[in-house]
């Protein structure tokens, strides 16, 4: 990732118990970094601990910190961000969210191969690819054309059926609240994302247009196939639209098809990552629980509290 | 329900936040509030730390971070909040 940052940014929020503190410091400990700064609080039931860290004497390279540290945030059921100390000094104003297991439940191909009767031929193809294990534009192409001779109709039926995932209707809205440009860039299909961004108000949607002849999908796309490179690019459209810079972005993704996009972006949150996301992730959530993800990219009032207390001119210390 | 405030100051080195939360968290301690800094090499933090039984892990506290300072060269204070409250004084 080029420059070696020598301090970062430990958020950790989630239910408050025992040991959060003793866990995470312990983890920094263990490899000579030196925590310089410390605030963490129970609000209610929630708890929330900012750390700023100096990570220049540790005894192994600062990503390595970060993927322990992200591991014992997971391992206590929190929502966990590592960042370089300048990134994190970025507000944040956009956010571009993957569509399928991220803004609705379910692999949205998965229910037109149902809906196509080549579930089990899909599903496959899905799964290894998810998991990086076959290339992404492949795997899209051949399961795309498994779908080919799906009435429209049967796709309506699946689209009516989304299930818009938990908490998401909530946070889109906060975040558009606060002034947040929003977008969704997926490597689903176009007739399901405008119909998702229509329900929660999405401001831009990116995604693969399914080719329509007779009423029936034949098994091909309109126009290019959006690679996991497409995706940053997409990002980086919007946000030069926007005049926004790309360290104020969030993007949040599960897949290995996200990877680039979420390194690419000011904040990248692998939700509910799959094994190939969860080391390039800046932050790692569980769930889209509101006030942890607000939290994390320091919308809410509480993050704010925490970071002021922090001392704004902390991170320029020295 | 028991608070305690724990102060510890000294050198600053690595591993400090971690030895005093170790050690709250063995005597069975919940950290509700805390502030750390290190200004000009010295650690100084501030926490706030609850127990649902007092009595026994209060005392457990207590001897768990004398071995601390001990270890650490650290400075460390425990208060009850409801004797800083009234106004009295450190019950160590």
């Amino acid at each position: 990732m080029g420059s070696l940052p020598s301090k970062i940014i430990v958020t950790a929020i989630g239910s408050d118990r025992p040991g959060i503190v003793a866990e995470i410091s312990r983890v920094l400990y263990k490899h000579k970094a030196n925590i310089l700064k410390t605030r963490a609080s129970a609000v209610g039931s929630l708890f929330i601990l900012v750390m700023l860290v100096d990570v220049s004497s540790a005894d192994v390279s600062a990503d390595w910190i970060k993927e322990e540290v992200k591991e014992v945030g997971v391992r206590l059921g929190l929502g966990v961000s590592v960042e370089d100390a300048e990134k994190f000094r970025k507000r944040k104003k956009l956010i571009a969210f993957d569509m399928d297991e991220t803004l609705v439940e379910g692999e949205t191909i998965n229910e037109l191969a149902k809906a196509a009767g080549v579930y089990r031929e899909v599903k496959q193809v899905t799964e290894q690819a998810m998991e990086g294990k076959i290339g992404f534009k492949e795997a899209l192409t051949r399961r795309v054309r498994l779908l080919k001779g799906l009435p429209l109709s049967e796709v309506e039926k699946v689209k009516q059926k989304l299930k818009i995932a938990p908490g998401a209707e909530d946070l889109v809205g906060e975040l558009k609240k606060a002034g947040f440009v929003t977008a969704i860039i997926t490597g689903g299909f176009d007739l399901f994302a405008n119909h998702v961004a229509e329900i929660l108000g999405i401001d831009y949607v990116y995604a693969n247009k399914l080719k329509v002849k007779a009423g029936k999908l034949t098994g091909g796309f309109k126009g290019v196939i959006l690679s996991p490179q497409d995706k940053l690019k997409a990002l980086k459209e919007i946000s030069r639209k926007e005049g926004i810079k790309l360290e104020e972005c969030v993007a949040i993704g599960d897949g290995a098809n996200d990877v680039i996009l979420l390194e690419g972006s000011g904040l990248g949150i692998g939700y509910n990552p799959k094994e190939a996301v969860k080391r390039h992730a800046d932050a790692l959530v569980e769930k889209l629980d509101l006030r942890t993800v607000l939290a994390l990219i320091g919308v809410s009032q509480v993050s704010q509290d925490v970071v002021k207390r922090l001392g704004a001119g902390s991170l320029r210390q020295e | 329900m028991t608070e305690l405030l724990i102060t510890a100051v000294g050198r600053d080195k690595p591993g400090l936040v971690s030895e005093v939360s170790e050690a709250v968290f063995d005597a069975g301690g919940n950290i509700e509030d805390m502030d750390q800094v290190v200004m000009r090499n010295i650690f100084v933090m501030s926490m706030l730390v609850s127990f649902k039984n007092p009595g026994k892990p209060v005392k457990r506290l207590e001897a768990l971070l004398k071995g601390k300072e001990k270890k650490t060269g650290l400075k460390i204070s425990v208060y009850r909040v409801g004797s800083l409250l009234r106004g009295g004084k450190p019950a160590k």
